[in-house]
């Protein structure tokens, strides 16, 4: 590591210690800051998050890990903004053993082409990791998306080492419990759509109509980060929605039990 | 006249007549006139000298396009003025050493083709060398041994025009290959195929071509109750001259065969051939593409796993949530080609170009029932029902992209059932209804006897949360109160 000392320093000590923390040396990674990368990150669309993560961004290259609780929570609106700036090019990302049918409609209306997604319907883990293994190796792919169950550690260093190699992201879908193996990923998330309980308060946060996503970075190229973002990850078009059937369903409280829906929609509709 | 004789050596250094063919389809590359001798390809170069940098710059060129053909330092080159000379010279080549370009006097009679019948007698009139036989008077030796040893003598020293056969490239490549073995394990086919495909790369070259499908036969022992031949046909998505890939997709269909008896021969034939797109490469290092293109992928995927599995997204003519899309198996082909449409959008292909045919057609055949007031802003019957009036109007585009961006991104098809706690439908927890009901009801003006059961959709959609989950789009099945059943159709993930 090359270090630059001033040649006659009257207080060398002092100096040195002025110097290092003043000098932008970008192979010096200090422990109580995000790692700075030579390459800016992928915009995640989310002011939020950005400002959390190394390079401001997702990794360019490489894995990263999402954990949830329950499959299909959360990723689309979390990785939405940065998977269609990726398939602005015309390349196509890969969804390698979705757990549910992607919506084609829905994505097309967050500005997700449908016609850009490659999805392999892929049963066992050796399959999911190799589709995902030559999906990274292909030049007509952008990003690719894998959903796994289990996996050890080796395949999936592999994995990011392919993806460095081909300098392409890959996003790791796993559950929740593998937040306690050991990855070689370098970014890994925690998501989540229940209201922590300690004294973050949902309510306060996003006046408690749209559910944000929590989302808790357990490992990072930084000092660890305790505090959870709420994330708002819903379209706008369903924001809009929910804030305005809140106001309404303060009007009708007893809404609540769906044998009594069907005689609100009736009341309702006789209203016109 | 400027000949070069052409001929790929063994490891033992012993002369390969075999890829004699494939060397002269190379050749083609560097002259129109090649022809094939005995045992190697012979080719004139002399109107081809110039373009190509003289002879050195012409053999390099015939080296570098041979390489994966030929390994290095075992493809034999001989030039002459003539073809017996060249082909002369070529036969007294050592390996590791340089053709000695002796004149036509003196080389030896055993490498002349038309004096191999009369080597004994020519041996006992004293001749060893060509211009021995020369010196003879020439209507004795016409009397006793035929003419064509003289004529094959006069074509040599240039007295008489040459007759070749020039070699013309076939329509259809089929080669075969005695294996050295049997066979007896689909794996094992491999390293032959492997060099039954570097002639096929030769023949595309030649024809400047790539090939879209080849079949691959391989004969077997005769064996009781076994048909004596099997088959392999691989059909490619883009004309390739990629051979590495043919072999790879090749590996994976060959991994999957049972062969009941030992392989003795295997032969390889061209089905299909399209012209090659050049292309344009960068001077740019950057901007070279590194990796496979998506058509490789897509067809080593399939391969695998199975067309059935790899899957891409197309647009349905239906506003009944499963049908608005199908996922349907990514043939290669369509990659250059658009997919085709559903009918319906054609028929309104004036409105189906800012949006999918999904959209579109939606009001066609929906028919929606009155909305109830105040359902919310922009949601739910009233969004569809402006679409249904114009689908022309842009306005109502607009309202169909709304409308769309309220659906949900993940689809559980088929739709699971919910269990029910105390009249709410739960899953993780129970559910909280947030918007809706949003009524859907399909099928409306088909006729009946066009209706199967699973088109009659009669829903009340709503989005709910559930502490866990976050927010999903549940629906209701409107039956009578005793069947009723809430389904959850989909995620806001």
């Amino acid at each position: 590591m090359p270090l630059l000392v001033p040649p006659a320093a009257p207080r060398r000590g002092l100096r040195l210690a002025m110097s290092l923390s003043c000098l932008a040396l970008p192979s010096v990674w200090r422990a109580h800051e995000l790692a700075r990368s030579d390459a800016a990150g992928l915009d995640t669309g989310h002011p939020a998050l950005n400002a959390v993560l190394p390079g401001a961004g997702w990794p360019q290259a490489g894995l990263s890990e999402l954990l949830q609780p329950y499959p299909g929570c959360g990723e689309w609106g979390l990785l939405g903004p940065a998977l269609s700036r990726l398939g602005a090019s015309n390349r196509v990302t890969v969804l390698v053993a979705a757990p549910y049918v992607p919506f084609g409609p829905a994505l097309a209306a967050v500005s997700l082409a449908p016609s850009n997604l490659l999805r392999v319907q892929a049963i066992s883990a050796a399959e999911r990791l190799w589709v995902a293994e030559q999906a990274l190796r292909c030049a007509d792919v952008a990003c690719v998306l894998l959903w796994l169950e289990q996996a050890q550690s080796a395949p999936l260093r592999r994995l990011h080492l392919a993806a460095q190699e081909h300098a392409k992201p890959l996003f790791v879908l796993r559950p929740e419990r593998a937040q306690h193996e050991s990855s070689p990923a370098p970014l890994r998330l925690l998501l989540s759509w229940q209201d922590p309980p300690d004294g973050q308060d949902a309510q306060r946060v996003h006046s408690g109509v749209v559910p944000p996503l929590w989302v808790r970075v357990l490992k990072r190229r930084g000092p660890p980060l305790e505090a959870r973002l709420p994330l708002l990850t819903v379209s706008t078009g369903l924001q809009a929605l929910l804030t305005a059937s809140r106001v309404q369903a303060r009007r009708r409280r007893h809404l609540a039990a769906p044998l009594e829906l069907v005689h609100a929609v009736d009341r309702t509709a006789s209203l016109v | 006249m400027l000949w070069i004789a052409l001929q790929a050596w063994s490891e033992d250094a012993q002369p390969v007549p075999e890829l004699s063919q494939a060397l002269a389809w190379q050749a083609l590359a560097l002259t129109p006139r090649v022809a094939l001798a005995r045992d190697a390809a012979l080719m004139e170069v002399s109107a081809s000298l110039r373009l190509f940098g003289g002879l050195r710059g012409l053999l390099l060129r015939l080296h570098s396009g041979t390489h994966d053909l030929v390994q290095p330092g075992r493809l034999h080159a001989a030039p002459g003025p003539t073809s017996p000379v060249a082909l002369g010279r070529l036969r007294l080549a050592q390996p590791w050493k340089a053709v000695v370009r002796l004149p036509a006097s003196d080389l030896p009679l055993a490498v002349l083709d038309a004096a191999g019948p009369h080597l004994d007698a020519l041996g006992r009139l004293g001749c060893r060398v060509w211009g021995d036989v020369r010196r003879l008077p020439r209507d004795g030796l016409a009397r006793r041994l035929g003419a064509a040893l003289l004529d094959a003598l006069d074509e040599a020293w240039g007295d008489r025009a040459e007759s070749q056969h020039w070699l013309q490239l076939p329509d259809v490549f089929e080669d075969r290959l005695e294996l050295p073995f049997g066979v007896e394990h689909s794996t094992g086919l491999l390293f032959a195929l492997q060099r039954l495909l570097q002639r096929l790369k030769a023949w595309l070259l030649a024809r400047s071509q790539g090939v879209l499908g080849v079949r691959l036969v391989w004969q077997m022992d005769a064996r009781r109750g076994v048909d004596r031949e099997g088959e392999l046909l691989l059909r490619l998505g883009e004309p390739t001259q990629d051979m590495a890939h043919i072999a790879r997709l090749a590996a994976e269909h060959l991994a999957r065969v049972q062969l009941p008896a030992p392989v003795q021969w295997l032969s390889l034939h061209s089905l299909e051939t399209a012209a090659l797109d050049g292309q344009s490469r960068s001077l740019l290092p950057d901007e070279q593409r590194r990796g496979e293109s998506l058509g490789q992928l897509v067809e080593r995927l399939g391969a695998r796993l199975g067309p059935a599995r790899v899957l891409r997204w197309q647009a349905q003519a239906s506003h009944v949530p499963e049908r608005m899309q199908q996922w349907r198996a990514w043939s290669a082909r369509e990659l250059t080609r658009d997919a085709p449409t559903p009918t319906l959008s054609q028929r309104q292909k004036g409105s189906s170009q800012a949006v999918g045919p999904s959209q579109t057609v939606k009001p066609s055949r929906a028919r929606v029932p009155p909305s109830p007031p105040g359902g919310g802003q922009g949601w739910g019957p009233a969004a569809v029902a402006g679409v249904g009036a114009t689908a022309l109007n842009p306005s109502c585009v607009q309202t169909s992209k709304a409308f769309d961006a309220l659906l949900p991104t993940w689809l559980l098809q088929p739709p699971l059932r919910l269990s029910m706690r105390a009249d709410r439908p739960c899953y993780e927890g129970p559910l909280a209804l947030l918007v809706g009901p949003q009524r859907l009801e399909a099928s409306g003006w088909a006729p009946v006897a066009q209706t199967a059961a699973e088109d009659f959709v009669m829903r009340d959609y709503f989005i709910a949360r559930s502490p866990q989950a976050g927010l999903l789009w549940i629906y209701r099945e409107r039956l009578p109160a005793s069947q009723a059943a809430w389904f959850l159709h989909g995620i806001f993930a």
